[in-house]
C-alpha cells in the first residue's frame, strides 16, 4: 500500500486525537474521587496528648521490639526507625508550654511510596491501611525515598533485612480490635474509626472549642488526603509537620509521564515510517 | 442506777450508735477502696483510697450529679436540679472502658446536645484526679500512682 501525505496526515491526527481522549488526565481524574469516609483511619489529638509514651510501648509490645529508650525533649528530634514505628516528640511552642506528638506512616489516600514500589510489595489496602508485603519485596527502598514523611525505614543491621514502617495494626484490625497505640493512650488523643466519622469529630471539636484549636485538621488535604489526620492548638509548622506538601497526590507528579512512555513508544515508529513513506522517491529501495 | 436513767443510758447508746452509723447508711454500697490493675503487665495496680476521698470533699465533687448530692458543676445543674441517686453511680456507668474508637464514641454520644463525647474511662480517671491533685499540689507524677513493677524491664 502506497502511503501519501494524505493518509499519513489522517492517521497521526487520529493518533493524537486518541491519546488526548483517552490520555492520563482523564484516566486519572476517575482515581481522584475515591470516597475514603468509610476507610479506617485515625484521629490524633495533639492539645490531648501528654507524653507519657504508652502508644510506643505498646507498638514495642506488639512488633517484639525493645522498648524505647529515649524520652521525648525539646530541641532533639526523635527519628522513627526499624525498631520504632512510632515516636514522640516534644515541641517547644512560642510562650505556650511543650506540646507532644506523635509520629509514624500518615497512610496516604495515594501513597507515593505504593506508587514507588516495582513489585507491589507496597499496597494500600481497600481498608485504609497502607502495608508493605514481605513476599514481594525486592529490596529497592525506592519508597524510602519516595515517601514525603521519610517514614519507611529499612533493617540495615540485618542479614534478612526488611521495611518497617507502621501498618496501622492491619492485623490487629482485621481480628476487630483496634491499634495499639488507640487501645494504649490513657488520654484518648488517638481514636480509631472511619474517616468520616472521624472528620465529623474533628470538626464538631473545632466548633465546639474553637479557641483551643487552630482551624485545620491536618491530613485532610495534604498530599491527597492520608488517614491520619492530627488536630493542634498551635499552627502545624510549630509542631515539625510538612506543611509544604500541598494538597495534590504524590503519584499524580509522575503518573503524566509515566502514561506518556507508553504512547511515545508507539506514536513515534509510526511517525518515523511515515515520514520515510512521504518523502521515499519512485527508485528508492526499501 | 434508777429505771429512768437506764432508759436514757440506753437511749442515748442506741441514738449514738446510729449517728454514727449515718454516713455509712447512705455509703453503704461505695467501696473501701478501687484497685486499677488494667496495666499490671507494667506497673504495680493502683489502688485507689475511696474512703479516704469521701471524707476528704463531697461526693459530687467527682461523680457530678449521679449521687444524689447537689452538683458542683454548673454545666450539670441545669438539668440534673432535683438530684436524684442514679442507678449507675461508679464511672464505668458513663464512661466506656474501651475507649480510642470513634464509632463507639459517636455512637454512645448521637441525639445527646450535651453529653457530647462522652470520654472514655481511663480519660475520666486522668483527668478527675490529676485535676484535683494539681490544684492541690499532691502527688501528680506519672510514677507517684503507677509504679513500675520491679520484676518487669
Amino acid at each position: 500500500m502506497k502511503t501519501t501525505r494524505r493518509k499519513f496526515l489522517q492517521f497521526t491526527g487520529v493518533a493524537a486525537g486518541a491519546s488526548m481522549l483517552l490520555g492520563p488526565k482523564n484516566a486519572f481524574a476517575a482515581a481522584v474521587k475515591n470516597d475514603t469516609s468509610m476507610q479506617y483511619a485515625m484521629l490524633q489529638d495533639t492539645t490531648r496528648c501528654i507524653g507519657c509514651q504508652a502508644c510506643e510501648q505498646a507498638c514495642c509490645e506488639k512488633n517484639g521490639f525493645p522498648a524505647p529508650e529515649t524520652d521525648p525533649e525539646t530541641g532533639y528530634e526523635r527519628k522513627t526507625g526499624p525498631e520504632a514505628l512510632t515516636v514522640i516528640n516534644a515541641n517547644a511552642t512560642g510562650g505556650k508550654s511543650i506540646v507532644f506528638c506523635k509520629t509514624q506512616c500518615m497512610h496516604c489516600d495515594q501513597p507515593a511510596c505504593v506508587s514507588a514500589c516495582l513489585v507491589n510489595a507496597m499496597y494500600k489496602t481497600k481498608e485504609g491501611p497502607v502495608v508493605w508485603r514481605e513476599d514481594k519485596c525486592m529490596g529497592c527502598r525506592y519508597c524510602m525515598v519516595a515517601c514525603p514523611y521519610d517514614v519507611p525505614k529499612f533493617e540495615y543491621g540485618s542479614l534478612n533485612p526488611k521495611i518497617r514502617k507502621c501498618v496501622m495494626c492491619y492485623d490487629r484490625i482485621r481480628e476487630g480490635k483496634i491499634p495499639a497505640c488507640a487501645e494504649a493512650c490513657p488520654q484518648e488523643a488517638i481514636l480509631f474509626g472511619r474517616r468520616g466519622d472521624l472528620l465529623d469529630i474533628a470538626r464538631k471539636r473545632i466548633y465546639d472549642h474553637p479557641s483551643r484549636y487552630v482551624r485545620h485538621i491536618y491530613g485532610e488535604h495534604e498530599v491527597g488526603g492520608t488517614n491520619m489526620l492530627y488536630l493542634a492548638g498551635v499552627p502545624f509548622e510549630q509542631l515539625g509537620f510538612r506543611t509544604d506538601l500541598g494538597t495534590t497526590p504524590y503519584p499524580e507528579y509522575t503518573k503524566t509521564f509515566l502514561y506518556s512512555v507508553p504512547l511515545a513508544l508507539l506514536l513515534a515508529p509510526a511517525f518515523m515510517l511515515g515520514v520515510r513513506q512521504a518523502t521515499k522517491g519512485k527508485n528508492d529501495k526499501d | 442506777m434508777s429505771r429512768t436513767g437506764k432508759v436514757i443510758f440506753t437511749g442515748l447508746i442506741f441514738g449514738g450508735l446510729l449517728v454514727s452509723a449515718l454516713p455509712c447508711l447512705f455509703a453503704m454500697e461505695a467501696p473501701e477502696e478501687v484497685k486499677l490493675d488494667v496495666l499490671s503487665n507494667i506497673y504495680d495496680p493502683v489502688v485507689f483510697d475511696h474512703a479516704m476521698h469521701m471524707y476528704m470533699t463531697s461526693c459530687a465533687a467527682c461523680h457530678h450529679h449521679t449521687t444524689g448530692l447537689p452538683s458542683e458543676d454548673v454545666k450539670c445543674v441545669r438539668c440534673h436540679a432535683t438530684n436524684v441517686q442514679h442507678d449507675e453511680v461508679a464511672c464505668t456507668g458513663c464512661h466506656a472502658a474501651g475507649n480510642g474508637r470513634a464509632g463507639q464514641l459517636k455512637e454512645t454520644t448521637a441525639g445527646d446536645l450535651f453529653h457530647t463525647e462522652t470520654t472514655g474511662l481511663k480519660r475520666a480517671y486522668h483527668l478527675q484526679c490529676l485535676g484535683c491533685h494539681r490544684e492541690m499540689e499532691a502527688a501528680s507524677g506519672c510514677e507517684d500512682c503507677h509504679t513500675k513493677k520491679a520484676s518487669s524491664l
